[in-house]
């Protein structure tokens, strides 16, 4: 008889909580956009050293409305194109800084917006990109990568930095906290002040592939060094034939 | 002898084609690089300018939230005129408007606390000035999204009876207030410094949602709200507003924006201002016509209020 009445109390209390929860859960408001943990800000590089910059936004699909709103979102063609070309003017602003802070020249092309639903549709995931040409300087060695990513970037979210097959990742800072061959990883509270990454290609440069990189300031001089030997040898070959 | 020389002539005609063609076509090659890249200088700098105060990575962040801030405003709109219109009654239509009340002032609360804390680390150099801008824009942007939400609230709860709006415990005051709140929480100075980040046109809203009322559930009530920023606002007075009437920034929205961008931050200050001469709005309500030109004018605020509802001002 006794243990009836904390029984009855922990009945009481179960169902109070319960009646707690579905108040709760009734009245919640579904207003603000909930973002999930498949966010992400993706640089995928290539070999000469552009690489696509991919922002995906992840939202939480719960409800109805959302996925409706989703989709709604993702079937306006005047909205995608206005994402487009914000996307694309901001990021050309941060490419015309980060081009007067490394000395190369950086040009962002081809913004696109893509939208998609995963889980069943209970997630929704909106990616940004462009291409980003010169952001990693090319080596003989290889792909190294710092700004814009060395001062004060913020990624707010994981950040993924992934070189082409082939490559290998030999130096990054700070050290990223998933690693792989070719690939970086860091999570979302990351800080990636003195930001440097560094990857070797697969072999280094050949003959015929150091003939198609752009000539420097000293190889340009290297058409006039050319004539020179070349009009002596006529001489010389005119001088034999008189004899 | 003659036979040795011509074979010689003839090796050093080889020699020196060898030494030459490709000399030659490295330098076309530099050429068409150089050019190239001229080309590309040129075109990019036509659309953008370096930001010589704010580093690169900062502009990064900021792009970036900012960009999100922007999507989900549209997606907390459209999920709310989607509500609204699956709300069968008045009464449940108040309902969603009290949730969404509720809702905003709680994240306009936190947008507070949020600037506080950023203003703090800025004034005692725990941040940098491009973490401050980067932060600020986005937080801007978020500022905006509720101004934006305030007057779509205020555009739906104008079509329900106000003892239904009681009932649920929504009044006209605390939207009035919600929204001057919003437009009145960050400065001139803010708004600046958000520009430089996300740009001019930032927040101004997508272009509108052309031809979307319909799709859209709710698309009357909420008309307005496509474009967030706020600045829609001004349809938003109007029921049923039209929603692409203004402005919508169909592709030149970002040179236009520059404006936009000063209306908007500015925007919730004329709202601000507005409100205290709020008859006009009300004015304003009917003068439809005029949003287009008005609507980031910030006649938003005003007109949104104004509407409110139950006789605006009386309240």
């Amino acid at each position: 008889m006794r243990d009836d009445v904390p029984q009855r109390s922990l009945r009481s209390l179960a169902t109070l909580i319960a009646v707690l929860g579905l108040i709760f859960t009734a009245t919640a408001p579904a207003a603000a956009a909930q973002h999930t943990d498949d966010s992400a800000f993706v640089v995928d590089l290539a070999a000469d050293g552009s690489a696509t910059v991919t922002v995906h936004l992840a939202y939480d699909l719960g409800s109805e409305e959302g996925q409706t709103a989703f989709r709604d979102l993702e079937g306006s063609d005047t909205l995608q194109e206005q994402y487009r070309t914000d996307f694309r003017d901001r990021m050309s602003r941060v490419a015309a800084t980060a081009a007067n802070e490394t000395g190369r020249e950086m040009r962002v092309s081809d913004p696109q917006v893509a939208f998609e639903t995963r889980d069943s549709g209970s997630t929704g995931v909106v990616s940004l990109s462009v291409e980003w040409a010169e952001l990693a300087a090319t080596t003989d060695d290889g792909l190294v990568v710092t700004e814009p990513f060395a001062t004060s970037f913020e990624p707010d979210r994981r950040f993924v930095l992934q070189a082409p097959d082939g490559y290998g990742l030999t130096d990054v800072s700070p050290a990223a906290d998933t690693r792989n061959a070719n690939s970086a990883e860091w999570e979302a509270d990351a800080s990636p002040d003195g930001f440097e990454a560094t990857f070797e290609s697969p072999s280094t440069p050949t003959e015929t592939s150091m003939a198609t990189t752009t000539p420097t300031g000293s190889e340009i001089g290297t058409p006039g060094f050319g004539i020179v030997v070349a009009v002596g040898a006529f001489v010389a070959a005119a001088l034999l034939l008189r004899r | 002898m003659n036979r040795t020389a011509t074979l010689l002539v003839a090796l050093v005609v080889v020699v020196a084609s060898a030494v030459v063609a490709p000399a030659a076509a490295a330098q076309t090659d530099t050429e068409t690089a150089t050019s190239t890249t001229d080309n590309d200088t040129d075109n990019d700098t036509a659309t953008q300018s370096g930001n010589d105060s704010v580093a690169a990575g900062a502009l990064l962040s900021g792009a970036i939230g900012v960009q999100e801030a922007e999507i989900d405003g549209e997606v907390e709109s459209r999920s709310f005129g989607i509500k609204v219109a699956q709300a069968a009654t008045d009464d449940a239509k108040a309902r969603v408007v009290g949730e969404q009340l509720n809702d905003s002032e709680g994240r306009l609360t936190e947008l507070q606390n949020r600037l506080e804390s950023l203003e703090d680390a800025h004034e005692n150099g725990s941040i940098s000035q491009g973490q401050y801008a980067s932060r600020a824009a986005k937080l801007q942007t978020e500022v905006n999204n509720i101004q934006r939400m305030g007057n779509e609230t205020a555009n739906v709860s104008e079509t329900l009876p106000r003892e239904t709006l009681e009932a649920n415990g929504v009044n006209a005051t605390a939207i009035r207030t919600l929204r001057q709140n919003a437009a009145n929480m960050t400065g001139p100075e803010v708004a600046a410094v958000a520009r430089t980040i996300a740009g001019p046109g930032a927040g101004q809203g997508p272009p509108d949602r052309a031809g979307s009322a319909g799709d859209r559930p709710g698309g009357n009530e909420t008309g307005p709200s496509d474009r967030p920023g706020g600045n829609e606002t001004g349809p938003s007075d109007r029921p049923g507003g039209n929603e692409t009437g203004p402005g919508d920034r169909p592709g030149g929205n970002e040179t236009g924006a520059t404006a936009a961008g000063n209306e908007r931050s500015g925007g919730g200050n004329d709202a601000g201002n507005e409100r205290s001469g709020g008859g006009n709005d009300a004015g304003s309500n009917g003068g439809g016509g005029a949003d287009g030109a008005q609507r980031s004018g910030g006649s938003d605020g005003g007109g949104a209020d104004s509407a409110p509802q139950n006789g605006g001002q009386g309240q």
